[in-house]
């Protein structure tokens, strides 16, 4: 019973029926310049219905977000008209801005406010400017405030293949860290200096290579949607557990904020005496304003820009940590924006002391109450003057 | 290296680039052999770029656990190919006899200690203290080698042809380590044998030759069934058989064949890769699956199911074994340790003896039902041919639950909460309608999905859809490729699960 060649059995095509193409006549074989030709066009016919297909395809469905984007997205769609502030950031935004007690502090002032947390564990930049660009696009009548967490583009891949380092690799956010990457990549060359050996040189490049590969790898399954359709249809399906896949979200309490793991752990061993070490090195000397590489600033513009044309004002937050560095906007711009640091420990004592700290970026639930309403403070003297401001 | 990954479709085109540039059938080899012990290698070596900063420094003691399994490919294809030259040139029978020995002991050694060895020493020793005698049996941090199973078999199937005079030793050093390495194959079979893929080997390609239009279509839908169906198959039957006991009769019922579909797409998957592959460089590998499910008997499912490792089987053991010949006892035997061995060969748990021993049942029930109604009328066949296929689907079915059975742990604890074998007598259980169910159920949606791949299925065993297709403009065809990869990029997973397989 052959059932080749439309079967796609495995049998082999010497007992094909139907196999009329050239190829299989050795008669009007190719010779290798016409197969050549042949292949080359074939692939380009294949290159001109595979990318405008996934183009038009991706207009429809768009790259799943991850579960905890998703939820974020959900909700600002739901709710999105009915929030003043929102903030943007990692955990140190997620786990460390309780909105409750934001609103009620700035309420307490004279400045009724709602605010909504739309920070996300582990979110780096220049994903933090993909999901504010999402964000944004969804009907926020009443928002005026856009706080960010300042952070340096991130090159770093992570270990594991997953949808959560793939969705946020738009076109726009690749080449800028494929750009920033190049620039690492020309930084670290001249600091190996000429003597350096060839090795070493090729080291950069290699590292810088494969990083680009990495990156590229994302922006490739984002364009060709991969694994939209099963999205679709495990939510069509309602698949026992599939609804559960996100494990904070149940978690979540108001607004968006949810404690971070270990949220009442405090510091020990040696985690505390590192991190005591750099609270000691910060009371001598204060963290260095550094401006860093020029795409993480151009990243930072495209979020102030974001901001600025859905018609609210940005502040951005540099949270609480001992870094002996604090990424800033250039020189220029600080003067413009409206920065709120945190960095300094004198000021900050509360923040700093061990018993509020889960490590050396993270403050716990405790140290978090304290940010919080030092922030809200810091917000409301900000705004005080001209409350519907902008 | 996966054939489903990014990553192939680069290293597919280089290989494929050069080996056809290339002019002298050694050239090409040499190449392709080249390329077989990359892929091959990078399944242990990691992050090549880690790997070889490591090495460059003299650091292995922070190399990746197994780095060095290549090298055990190559040992076997030495020893193997100092084996034949020694049958070769044995004048006498015991000679060539001891030559074989030493090609079986080595092989079967070399699996038997990497895949095996804990096995037996912890059966060993709980069989001990079933005696009450307590043991100090230590069992080691051993991993298994990727494809060990498949180029163990193809190397041995080399020594006893050869010694059974059906194949010339070979003379190239390079022609058997090509062969033993090929790399469409290496990892997750089919088992090809010397007989058929030697004579290959000894000819040059010709790209004339070459279906490509009909290895790239092969591919691709090779690709679907992995990457698509087998893929989102798991999605169901992966949490089922973490916790059976949670799911209704009916929703475990589902379950159950969702994976059967699962399995089915991906091992036949990574063959229809595996074949189109070494057809798109010149080479045929053996036939491996001829849709199973449409099977009438559990015989007939092993004549259509792993067609290479049941063929082994078949010439290697259960013929030398006696076959058929003698009385029926021992044509039972035969059978049983056939299958028992068959078994034994997918891994090294009882559960996969227990699902090889159900499989020598079922065949000698089979045997013994076809010879007890070989002259019954007409209406009695058509009923038997009727109920064959869903029986023979359920047997199915149920052997597979011992093939996927799995030991499961608890997540807060990390506690051992079911052996492998309690894991499949739970899904058994839950299957058969036997006790209380859970309430987790899988609805009329997912009854609906597993209809459209059985209609799909049914349509490619009966050739509705035509041949149509080989009769396109090129551009039709590449269009209609593009247009298919859209689609099925829709269903590919961001991160895949490895081919069942590749743990064999």
């Amino acid at each position: 019973m052959p059932r080749w060649p439309f079967s796609f059995s495995q049998k082999s095509p010497a007992t094909a029926e139907g196999a009329t193409d050239s190829t299989r006549n050795p008669e009007t074989a190719p010779t290798t310049r016409q197969a050549i030709r042949r292949i080359a066009f074939v692939a380009v016919v294949y290159l001109l219905v595979f990318v405008p297909g996934c183009a038009l395809v991706r207009h429809w469905l768009p790259f799943p977000e991850v579960s905890m984007v998703r939820e974020k997205i959900e909700h600002f769609i739901r709710h999105g008209d009915d929030y003043d502030i929102i903030f943007i950031g990692s955990s140190r935004v997620h786990s460390q801005v309780i909105p409750a007690i934001f609103d009620k502090i700035a309420a307490a002032n004279g400045v009724p406010v709602k605010s909504y947390n739309a920070g996300i564990a582990g979110m780096v930049s220049p994903e933090d400017s993909y999901v504010l660009d999402q964000l944004l696009r969804v009907s926020h009548r009443r928002l005026r405030w856009v706080f960010l967490e300042v952070q340096r583009l991130r090159t770093v891949l992570e270990q594991e293949q997953t949808s959560r380092s793939a969705y946020w690799h738009d076109t726009t956010r690749f080449l800028l860290v494929a750009r920033r990457l190049f620039g690492q990549a020309i930084e670290n060359q001249a600091q190996l200096g000429k003597e350096s050996t060839f090795s070493a040189r090729c080291g950069v490049w290699t590292t810088m290579a494969g990083r680009l590969c990495g990156h590229a790898r994302y922006w490739f399954m984002r364009e060709i949607n991969l694994g939209c359709g099963t999205e679709v249809l495990v939510r069509w399906l309602e698949l026992p557990g599939s609804h559960e896949d996100n494990g904070r979200s149940s978690k979540e309490k108001d607004a968006g904020w949810s404690p971070s793991r270990g949220a009442i752990q405090q510091m020990v061993g040696e985690g505390r005496a590192r991190y005591e070490r750099a609270y000691a090195d910060r009371l001598a000397e204060p963290a260095v304003k550094d401006r860093g590489d020029a795409v993480s600033q151009e990243s930072l513009e495209h979020m102030l820009a974001a901001v600025a044309k859905a018609g609210a004002k940005a502040v951005l937050i540099i949270p609480p940590t001992p870094v002996a560095r604090n990424f800033y906007p250039t020189v220029e711009r600080e003067k413009e924006l409206t920065i709120l640091d945190f960095t300094d420990v004198h000021q900050n004592r509360e923040l700093f002391i061990p018993e509020h700290r889960i490590d050396e970026d993270h403050i716990n639930t405790t140290g978090a109450q304290f940010f919080t309403e030092d922030l809200a403070r810091r917000f409301v003297e900000l705004v005080k003057p001209h409350p519907q401001a902008p | 290296m996966l054939f489903v990954e990014f990553r192939f479709l680069v290293f597919f085109l280089v290989v494929f680039g050069v080996y056809w540039s290339l002019r002298g059938n050694s050239a090409r080899k040499c190449w392709l052999l080249l390329c077989n012990y990359v892929f091959y290698s990078g399944f242990f070596i990691g992050d090549p770029e880690i790997f070889f900063e490591h090495v460059i420094q003299g650091q292995w003691g922070q190399l990746p656990a197994g780095w060095w399994f290549p090298t055990v490919l190559a040992a076997s294809t030495c020893m193997d190919f100092a084996v034949g030259l020694g049958i070769g040139g044995a004048s006498t029978d015991a000679r060539r006899k001891a030559w074989l020995l030493v090609s079986l002991v080595v092989n079967v050694g070399v699996l038997s200690f990497f895949k095996y060895f804990n096995f037996f020493v912890s059966s060993a020793s709980g069989f001990l203290e079933w005696f009450g005698l307590h043991t100090s049996l230590h069992t080691l941090q051993i991993i298994l080698p990727y494809g060990v199973s498949f180029y163990t078999f193809q190397s041995m199937s080399y020594s006893i042809d050869v010694y059974r005079r059906r194949l010339e030793p070979v003379r190239r050093f390079l022609d058997l380590a090509f062969f033993i390495s090929f790399f469409p194959q290496l990892v997750a079979g089919p088992i090809v044998r010397a007989t058929i893929f030697l004579p290959q080997v000894f000819e040059k390609r010709r790209w004339a030759d070459v279906d490509a239009r009909g290895s790239v279509a092969l591919f691709f839908v090779g690709f679907v069934k992995k990457a698509c169906v087998s893929e989102f198959a798991s999605q169901i039957s992966d949490p089922f058989f973490a916790a059976p006991g949670k799911y209704s009769h009916t929703g475990a019922l589902i379950a159950i064949l969702f994976y059967s579909v699962q399995i089915y797409c991906d091992f036949s998957g990574y063959t229809d890769m595996a074949i189109a592959t070494a057809r798109l460089l010149g080479y045929e590998l053996t036939l491996n699956f001829d849709f199973p499910f449409f099977s009438r008997s559990v015989s007939e499912f092993w004549r259509r199911w792993h067609i290479s490792l049941s063929t082994w089987l078949r010439d290697y053991i259960y013929i030398p074994l006696g076959g058929n010949r003698g009385t029926k006892l021992f044509v039972w035997r035969n059978l049983l340790l056939t299958m028992l061995i068959g078994g034994l060969w997918h891994g090294a748990a009882w559960h996969y003896v227990v699902m090889g021993g159900l499989n020598g049942l079922a065949l000698i029930i089979h045997r013994e039902w076809a010879q007890l109604t070989e002259n019954t009328g007409a209406i009695f066949n058509r009923v038997r041919s009727v109920l064959a296929y869903p029986l023979t689907c359920y047997w199915t079915l149920v052997t597979f639950i011992f093939f996927r059975a799995q030991a499961v742990y608890n997540a807060k604890t990390h506690a051992l909460e079911a052996t492998a074998m309690e894991n499949a007598c739970a899904v058994l259980k839950t299957i058969s309608f036997i006790g209380r169910q859970g309430k987790l159920n899988l609805n009329l949606k997912c009854v609906a999905v597993l209809a459209v791949l059985a209609v799909v299925h049914w349509l490619n065993f009966h050739r509705v859809l035509g041949t149509q297709w080989r009769r396109l403009p090129d551009w039709a065809c590449a269009a209609l490729l593009a247009l298919g990869s859209v689609i099925a990029l829709l269903f590919v997973p961001v991160k895949y699960k490895p081919f069942v397989y590749f743990q064999f």
